[in-house]
């Protein structure tokens, strides 16, 4: 599983270095995700190098979503045309915050310290 | 290529040789594979981009409700995907020898209830069917002896 953790000051970033986020490797991305984010604050998801999700994936995404608790935000960044489909399809586009790129994200989260 | 008017019966037409085919045995990482395998099929078929997009990620969803459901999570079933690209979209036809579905009848596909005031209760499932749902048409389901036969359209914008 390629998961990365860049921390800031209020909050992280993880990068999904996954070209695929579907069923096969679903329950893998939780249990590793849920670990990586135990600790810092709100998360930003940086999918630019996810190419395709499936329900599994996006079921996966509302899970640690769930897991980060109360109180701590998660917000979405950088979809592939695929990805954003499966959002509006879903309706979770209205759940998560989307940002079209990963600076537009960080400027969101930190306006004093974006790039 | 099948004709629009050899599709008004949608059981004819699917006699003809699909232009894109993958078989495969049942397992989430073999549905995977076969849905790569179908994506660079259809780019070399040149269908077009957004309409392939969709085909996968509906396709993902019923392969892998194959896997999950008809093969309770077994791996090595025989799996059979066909795509007839038309000028109506791409008619697809998946086949397997799984269990059938409960009552012969495929779930209604209602969108799960979303509530974003309420972080703690969204659904983490039940988005499948709901996207096949509305990314397809004449979606239609046949148990034929010891084998599941799903067919539907994904329309050409």
């Amino acid at each position: 599983m390629n998961l990365t953790l860049t921390p800031h000051d209020t909050f992280a970033v993880v990068h999904v270095g996954e070209p695929r986020l579907d069923a096969s490797i679903a329950i893998q991305f939780k249990d590793e995700f849920r670990t990586l984010t135990a600790q810092c604050g709100d998360v930003i998801v940086d999918l630019g190098a996810v190419e395709f999700i499936d329900s599994s994936g996006l079921g996966a995404l509302v899970a640690v979503f769930k897991a980060l608790g109360q109180g701590r935000a998660m917000a979405l960044a950088n979809l592939q045309p695929s990805v954003d489909k499966v959002m509006t399809l879903t309706r979770m586009n209205t759940v998560f915050g989307i940002y079209p790129s990963l600076d537009a994200a960080l400027s969101a989260a930190d306006p004093t310290a974006a790039e | 290529m099948i004709t629009e008017q050899d599709v008004t019966d949608p059981t004819d037409g699917f006699e003809l040789p699909p232009a894109i085919a993958c078989q495969f045995q049942s397992g989430f990482f073999a549905v995977r594979k076969a849905l790569i395998e179908a994506g660079a099929k259809m780019a070399s078929a040149d269908v077009d981009p957004d309409l392939a997009e969709t085909a996968q990620i509906v396709l993902a969803e019923v392969l892998n409700n194959v896997a999950e459901h008809a093969y309770g999570n077994a791996e090595g079933g025989p799996v059979a995907l066909s795509i007839w690209p038309t000028v109506q979209g791409l008619w697809c036809e998946t086949r397997d020898e799984g269990v059938g579905m409960p009552n012969g009848q495929l779930p209604d596909g209602a969108l799960p209830e979303i509530d974003v005031d309420d972080p703690m209760t969204l659904p983490e499932g039940g988005f499948g069917w709901a996207m096949v749902r509305q990314a397809t048409d004449q979606l239609s389901y046949r148990r034929l002896g010891s084998e599941n036969r799903l067919r539907f359209l994904i329309p050409a914008q």
